[in-house]
C-alpha cells in the first residue's frame, strides 16, 4: 500500500478566533478547515484578550495564542519616555519591568516562533498588522497570502497594507468589490489578487418544511435585525409594522401560489404581506393585525427555512464581514436588500440578485420595487445562478484553496521584480 | 457543474440609481422621499408602555395616505362597460386635477404631522422611560457604595 502523501505545514496569523459566533470568525473556520483537508494547520491567534500565552488543541487545528500586543514601536517608546525608564536613577518597581520586558519579547518570541514551526506558507487574515512586518520582510518566509477579511475601513494607502501587499505572493479578496478595490490600488499585483469564492453549504431537505405558524403568515417577508454572534445593536428605525404597510397588500398573482400553504384551497383576491423578524433570540411573525412569537432555536438552519419561502430577505444589520445570509439567502432563490457600503453589497451587485440601501427612504423604496413579482423573479434567477457559480461547490473549493495556498502563480525572479 | 444562465435584462444597480434619481430630481423634497417614522427607540419597545406609532390606526393613516395609485389605475378590462369607465375616470381627473392634488397635499400632510406627533410622543415617553431608570440607577449605585463603606469600616473594626 502507498504510503500517505507528508502533509505541509501551514500557518494562519489571524486576531479573529475563539468562542465568538462572529461572521469573521466563521469565515476563517471555514478557509482553515478546507485547508485542514490539505494541510497541517496551526492558528496563531493574536489576542487581544488578557488571556495567557499558551497552545490548546480546538477541533483539528492546533492554535497558538499570542497576545495583541500593541504593535507600534513609537508607542514603546512613548512609554519608556512617560516612565523615565532611560533617565530616572531609581529602578522601576519589579512588576513594572516585567510587564515592558514582556512588551518587548512577545515581538522576538512570535517570530521565533513562527521560524521553529516553519511553514510551507503563512496566511495573514484580517488585519493590516498581524505581527511585526519588518521580521517578515526581513524573514524568508516560503509564501506569505494576505486576506484583508472585513477590513473595509481601511485605506488602500495605508503604509502597513502597502507593506503587506508588496511582500505577500498572493492576496485573497473575499468579495468583488474588495477585488477591483485592490486591483485598482495595486495594479501591479493585479494577477496575484484572487477571489476566495467561498463556498456554503446549506441543508435544502430541512427546508422544505415551514417553521410553525408559518404558513398562516404566508406571503412574508423575512427581515434580519439581529443574527448570530453579532450582538451589534442595529440602528435602522425600520419596524415590521412598516414594511407591511409599504409592502403589502398584494394581489394574487404578485406571490408564488405553490408556496400557500393554508389548508383553505382558496386563496383570496388580495393579501396582506407579513414579515418573520429574526432578532437575536427572538423571532417573531407579524401581518397588520396579529403578531405571532416564534418559539423556535435562533439556528441556521431555521434562518434557511424561513429564506426559503420569503419573498424576499431585508437585511438591517450594520456591514458584516463577509456578506454570508445575503449569498444563502440568494441560494433559497430570494432576492436581498442590504445596506450600501458592505460585502454583502459587493456580492448583490455582483449577482445582480437584489437591491441594495443608504438609508431608510431607499430601503423602502427597495421594498416597494420587490414587491412586483416579475423583477423578484428575474432578481431571485441571477442570485441563485451567481451563488450557483461561485459559492456553492464545497469540494471545487477545497482543492482550489489547497492550490492556492501550495502553489506559487510567480517565480522567484518574478517576485522580485514586483517587490522591488 | 452546471452554470446557469442569469437574466440579462435586468440591472439591480440600474434599478437602484432610477430610485436615487428620482428622488434627487424631484422638484420638492416632499412628500416623494418622506417615510413614515418608525419609532425604535428599543428602551420604548421593550417597555410596558406602548409605543403610540404601533397604533394600527397609523398604520392604517401610512398605508392610505397616498391617493396616486388610485388616481392612475386605468383598468385593464376591454369591454364596453370598462372602456366607458376609463374614459369616465379620465374627463373627472382632467376635470378635478386641481382638487385631487391639493387633497393629495392635504392628506400628505396630515399624514406626516400624526406621523410627527406620536413620533414626538414616542420620544417623550422614551425620555420619561430614561429619566426614571437613571433615578433608579443613581439610587443603586449609592446604595451598593453605602453597602461597600460600612463591610469596609466591618473589617477594620475586626
Amino acid at each position: 500500500m502507498a504510503s500517505p502523501r507528508p502533509r505541509g505545514h501551514v500557518a494562519i496569523i489571524t486576531p479573529m478566533w475563539g468562542e465568538d459566533e462572529t461572521e469573521s470568525i466563521a469565515v476563517i473556520r471555514l478557509v482553515a478547515g478546507a485547508l485542514a483537508r490539505h494541510f497541517n494547520i496551526d492558528v496563531i491567534h493574536l489576542d487581544q484578550s488578557a488571556l495567557a500565552p499558551g497552545t490548546y488543541r480546538d477541533s483539528v487545528f492546533d492554535v497558538h495564542r499570542f497576545p495583541a500586543v500593541l504593535p507600534d514601536r513609537q508607542q514603546e517608546s512613548l512609554l519608556r519616555v512617560a516612565l523615565g525608564i532611560d533617565r530616572s536613577p531609581n529602578p522601576l518597581p519589579d512588576p513594572l519591568t516585567t510587564l515592558i520586558e514582556e512588551r518587548a519579547s512577545v515581538r522576538g518570541n512570535l517570530n521565533a516562533f513562527i521560524d521553529d514551526l516553519a511553514p510551507q506558507a503563512i496566511i495573514l487574515i484580517g488585519s493590516a498588522h498581524p505581527y511585526d512586518l519588518d521580521a517578515l520582510c526581513s524573514t524568508r518566509h516560503p509564501r506569505i497570502i494576505f486576506m484583508p477579511l472585513g477590513e473595509r475601513i481601511l485605506s488602500f494607502n495605508d503604509r502597513s497594507i502597502d507593506t503587506i501587499m508588496h511582500i505577500a505572493d498572493l492576496v485573497i479578496a473575499s468579495d468583488p468589490g474588495e477585488l477591483s478595490r485592490l486591483q485598482q490600488a495595486f495594479p501591479g499585483r493585479a494577477k496575484s489578487i484572487v477571489p476566495l469564492d467561498l463556498a456554503l453549504s446549506v441543508n435544502r431537505a430541512a427546508t422544505s418544511d415551514t417553521l410553525f405558524g408559518v404558513r398562516f403568515f404566508q406571503p412574508f417577508v423575512l427581515m434580519i435585525r439581529r443574527f448570530g454572534g453579532d450582538e451589534r445593536v442595529c440602528r435602522q428605525r425600520v419596524t415590521h409594522a412598516i414594511v407591511t404597510s409599504v409592502a403589502g397588500p398584494v394581489e394574487r398573482d404578485q406571490i408564488n401560489q405553490e408556496d400557500w400553504r393554508t389548508t383553505d384551497e382558496m386563496i383570496p383576491e388580495v393579501l396582506p404581506i407579513s414579515v418573520a423578524e429574526v432578532d437575536g433570540g427572538s423571532w417573531k411573525l407579524s401581518d397588520n393585525v396579529n403578531m405571532l412569537p416564534l418559539p423556535v432555536n435562533p439556528s441556521r438552519v431555521n434562518l434557511w427555512r424561513l429564506m426559503a419561502h420569503a419573498l424576499f430577505t431585508i437585511d438591517l444589520r450594520p456591514a458584516t464581514a463577509f456578506g454570508r445570509e445575503a449569498i444563502e439567502s440568494m441560494m433559497f432563490d430570494s432576492p436581498v436588500i442590504v445596506p450600501d457600503d458592505s460585502a454583502a453589497k459587493e456580492h448583490v451587485e455582483a449577482a445582480n440578485g437584489g437591491l441594495w440601501y443608504r438609508n431608510n427612504g431607499e430601503l423602502l423604496d427597495a421594498v416597494r420595487v420587490l414587491t412586483d413579482r416579475s423583477i423578484r423573479e428575474q432578481l431571485a434567477r441571477n442570485g441563485r445562478a451567481y451563488v450557483t457559480r461561485h459559492h456553492s461547490d464545497l469540494d471545487a473549493f477545497v482543492e482550489r484553496i489547497g492550490r492556492i495556498v501550495s502553489e506559487s502563480p510567480f517565480t522567484d525572479g518574478e517576485k522580485e521584480t514586483l517587490t522591488g | 457543474m452546471e452554470d446557469l444562465p442569469g437574466e440579462v435584462d435586468i440591472d439591480a444597480k440600474l434599478i437602484v440609481e432610477r430610485l436615487r434619481e428620482i428622488i434627487n430630481d424631484a422638484p420638492v423634497e416632499y412628500p416623494r422621499n418622506w417615510v413614515p417614522q418608525g419609532t425604535f427607540d428599543e428602551l420604548l419597545v421593550r417597555t410596558e408602555r406602548e409605543a403610540i406609532h404601533f397604533h394600527p390606526s397609523i398604520h392604517h393613516l401610512h398605508h392610505r395616505w397616498d391617493m396616486g395609485p388610485a388616481r392612475h389605475n386605468a383598468g385593464s378590462g376591454r369591454g364596453p362597460k370598462a372602456l366607458f369607465l376609463r374614459v369616465v375616470a379620465r374627463l373627472m381627473n382632467s376635470a378635478f386635477d386641481r382638487y385631487f392634488t391639493e387633497e393629495q397635499e392635504f392628506r400628505a400632510a396630515l399624514a406626516q404631522s400624526i406621523d410627527a406627533i406620536a413620533y414626538r410622543v414616542d420620544e417623550v415617553a422614551g425620555n420619561d422611560e430614561r429619566e426614571i431608570l437613571d433615578l433608579v440607577r443613581t439610587d443603586l449605585l449609592s446604595l451598593s457604595k453605602y453597602v461597600d463603606e460600612r463591610i469596609g469600616e466591618a473589617r477594620k473594626d475586626h
